[in-house]
């Protein structure tokens, strides 16, 4: 950064985005479409490879190697976004009085605006016995490329948690060759999102069409490693798994340690609100690090709505542009038994509403009505699966 | 992605005969010498980076359609604990080779994650680095030939140990080779979950075995790694080449593994190879490594006159019969690159006829 003219210095001191996840590059796309002029700096630990990260759990079926997930490598990206993009740095310290952040070396780099886009990363559960050597996890591509290495002579794999990756995971590897056993605390599978008729389907089906053994209602007590990648679970409801290894997924913890320490209110995520403005009105959030207006969920979709509001608010030098979140689908990516849905929401505390479910041959629908019979989520499998348009249509004119 | 050599291993039309060399990266490359002046071979293969950039070598120099992860066959020997090391002299040894049935029972098929990693992270390694421009090689020794070294503890001349045991003990034998199988289908497949596009095995001494005894001792197995391969999501995509150094005369039986590709030495025909196993496999191959020694003359017209021989040329990848040898000069390899290129390719029309020949 020049010095020489500090009279110019706030005109070019840049927007600094922390992290090159999708939330960092999807915002600074949005952002640089807006505001061609402002410089822009990305500071990211790894390699700033622009990649798409829902590919992770299914890049083994479609024959796709670790490196043909990235779209863009980080060199490609700065010149796209007229950015400078500092790759394996790691930020160490935000300083809000000063307008800086401190990274690796001591070094710093003063911002206009800072947005954090610094994600979330694997919780990691603590069970005795020998969990380090079971255990893998995967949230990001470099963990991806270890996870195709760390499979390798493998045969069975136990997975951890039943949510939207550990479900899709447990379908790909199944469908590639592997035995899988999934071990959940829950009842059923995606028991956060769709109801227990539903839930309950899903797992009859990929149990029966990918031969996957489910172990709802567990949890793991104990790892013992009887040899190298041989490893004896021992679950709540005192049974044994004998697995190669375990893959855990049994959610995220939003990466707030560099908020928390700069002082900013933070929550589940760092707290921001409607138009993503933290504590700090000079520093953003969005993505798995930020709790949007009480809400904090580690889905794609809301990345984009946040990214428009984010950036209007930044080119507009205001915070007026509101959050509004449309209904949206979710799509699990098992494509031998495929499901979409759309989570309810009511507007008001008193609205109720109840599931109604036709179920045909192993296909479901189950529409969520409102007393006034309108329809407020869903979730369709199987056949149904490409209803979800309809639906979604129906409960965006409505 | 190039993927000329993907194209011809599984009998596609291309625009022009691929090219790699076995032992393309090492020792008559000045750049791999001064590398190896400063850190010894073991150190190198067990060392991602380094074999990345060892591997990379050739690519600098040269125009070649593929990368081969820079290791040793005889890693999973290693990692079974019998200690590899390596002398000027005799190349390759064991400080504890096989003696006995007890010595074989004790062994067990090795961790590909915590024992063999590093070749894993070699592959990937040299797959980021490559950017997707080529695709790269993976491989292994196969089984009979790594058994050789595990019961002869260093290269052999008459092969008496193993033969021995063969002709007196051949139980053992084969307990021997099914665990040797079992840890090559892990480690081909661990190498292809970490980005390897294509995987060869070598089967550097098949050939000091008479029919028989290579199609039970040798072949067989190599066939249960190929069916294995072809069975899993994971690799059933991935072309395999088998390479058998003197088994010209067994071209047929090998192409009836089902495998993708043949290597052959250069004491065999490639025009008469053709003939033998027709379109059922691809080749690779052949030019004698010491044809590089030749004046650059004499080198283009011994490729032109391979061509010739080969006719069609769908199906074929370029190579020599055997690994690159240490005092060739670089230049001719340079010479040899661009005759290839200018002999190999191929016209419109006879893409156009490949291409209806690979549909009926």
């Amino acid at each position: 950064m020049s010095n020489n003219k500090p009279e110019n210095m706030s005109e070019r001191t840049p927007l600094v985005i922390i992290g090159s996840g999708l939330a960092g590059y999807i915002f600074a796309k949005a952002w640089r479409r807006a505001d061609p002029y402002t410089p822009l700096t990305i500071v990211t630990k790894d390699d700033g490879a622009f990649y798409s990260k829902p590919m992770l759990s299914v890049a083994m079926l479609q024959n796709k190697t670790p490196d043909e997930l990235v779209i863009a490598d980080a060199a490609t990206m700065a010149d796209e976004l007229s950015a400078t993009i500092l790759t394996q740095t790691n930020v160490t310290a935000i300083n809000r009085k000063q307008h800086t952040i401190q990274y690796d070396n001591g070094q710093t780099l003063s911002y206009k605006k800072l947005v954090l886009a610094c994600g979330a990363k694997p919780y990691q559960i603590e069970i005795a016995g020998d969990t380090q050597q079971a255990m893998c996890s995967v949230n990001n591509l470099g963990d991806y490329r270890q996870f195709r290495i760390w499979l390798s002579g493998k045969k069975h794999i136990a997975i951890l948690g039943s949510g939207l990756a550990g479900t899709e995971f447990a379908h790909e590897l199944s469908k590639a060759g592997f035995q899988v056993s999934v071990v959940s605390l829950d009842p059923h599978p995606l028991s956060r999102f769709i109801p227990a008729k539903s839930g309950q389907l899903l797992q009859q089906q990929l149990h029966s069409l990918c031969g996957i053994d489910w172990r709802m209602n567990v949890t793991l007590k104990g790892i013992e490693a009887q040899k190298a990648g041989d490893f004896q679970l021992l679950l709540s409801d005192q049974s044994n798994l004998r697995v190669d290894g375990v893959l855990s997924a049994v959610g995220l913890r939003a990466n707030t340690r560099l908020a928390e320490q700069a002082g900013l209110k933070t929550n589940k995520g760092v707290i921001v609100d409607k138009g993503l403005m933290s504590s700090d009105p000079d520093i953003y959030a969005l993505g798995d690090c930020a709790e949007v207006d009480g809400d904090w969920c580690c889905f794609i979709a809301p990345i984009h709505y946040c990214s428009e509001v984010l950036a209007k608010n930044l080119v507009a030098g205001n915070n007026l542009e509101r959050l509004h979140y449309p209904a949206m689908v979710i799509m699990l990516k098992t494509a031998t038994y495929p499901l979409s849905f759309c989570i309810p929401s009511l507007s008001q505390e008193q609205e109720e509403g109840e599931w109604q479910i036709t179920q045909q041959s192993g296909n479901q629908r189950a529409e969520y009505r409102d007393i006034n019979h309108k329809l407020r989520g869903f979730v369709v499998t199987g056949t149904y699966a490409k209803e979800h348009m309809t639906l979604l249509n129906e409960i965006t004119s409505s | 992605m190039n993927d000329r050599l993907i194209k011809a291993l599984t009998g596609q039309p291309v625009d022009c005969v691929p090219m790699w060399l076995m032992r393309q990266a090492g020792r008559y490359l000045p750049e791999y010498r001064a590398i190896r002046a400063k850190i010894d071979f073991n150190t190198l293969i067990k060392t991602p980076s380094l074999c990345c950039e060892v591997a990379l070598q050739p690519l600098a120099r040269f125009d070649l359609d593929a990368a081969i992860v820079f290791s040793d066959i005889l890693t999973i020997p290693d990692a079974m604990g019998l200690g590899l090391y390596f002398t000027a002299g005799e190349g390759p040894c064991f400080e504890r080779p096989i003696q006995n049935a007890a010595d074989i029972a004790a062994l067990g098929v090795p961790d590909m994650y915590t024992d063999l990693g590093y070749v894993s992270e070699a592959v990937a390694t040299l797959v980021a680095a490559l950017k997707g421009r080529i695709p790269v090689i993976g491989f292994s020794g196969s089984p009979w030939t790594l058994a050789t070294y595990m019961v002869e503890g260093k290269s052999s001349r008459h092969f008496e140990r193993i033969k021995s045991l063969l002709f007196n003990e051949p139980a053992t034998l084969h307990r021997l080779l099914e665990l040797l199988t079992e840890s090559v289908k892990q480690y081909l497949q661990a190498q292809i979950n970490a980005g390897a596009k294509v995987v060869m095995l070598f089967d550097s001494w098949g050939g000091v075995l008479d029919t028989d005894n290579y199609r039970s001792c040798s072949l067989a197995y190599m066939r249960d790694i190929v069916h294995d391969l072809k069975q899993s999501v994971l690799s059933q995509h991935v072309p395999i080449i088998l390479f058998t150094k003197g088994g010209g005369g067994w071209l047929t039986d090998i192409a009836d593994t089902n495998c993708h590709a043949i290597g052959v030495d250069w004491t065999v025909n490639l025009g008469t190879a053709r003939q033998q196993i027709g379109h059922a496999a691809a080749l690779q191959g052949n030019l004698d490594p010491v044809a590089l020694y030749a004046k650059p003359a004499t080198i283009k017209q011994l490729v032109k006159q391979m061509f010739e021989s080969l006719g069609d040329k769908t199906g074929y990848v370029f190579n020599l019969g055997h690994g690159i040898l240490p005092a060739t000069p670089p230049e001719h390899v340079s010479v040899l690159v661009e005759a290839v290129k200018r002999y190999g390719q191929v016209t419109q029309t006879a893409r156009e006829t490949g291409h209806v020949k690979q549909q009926t």
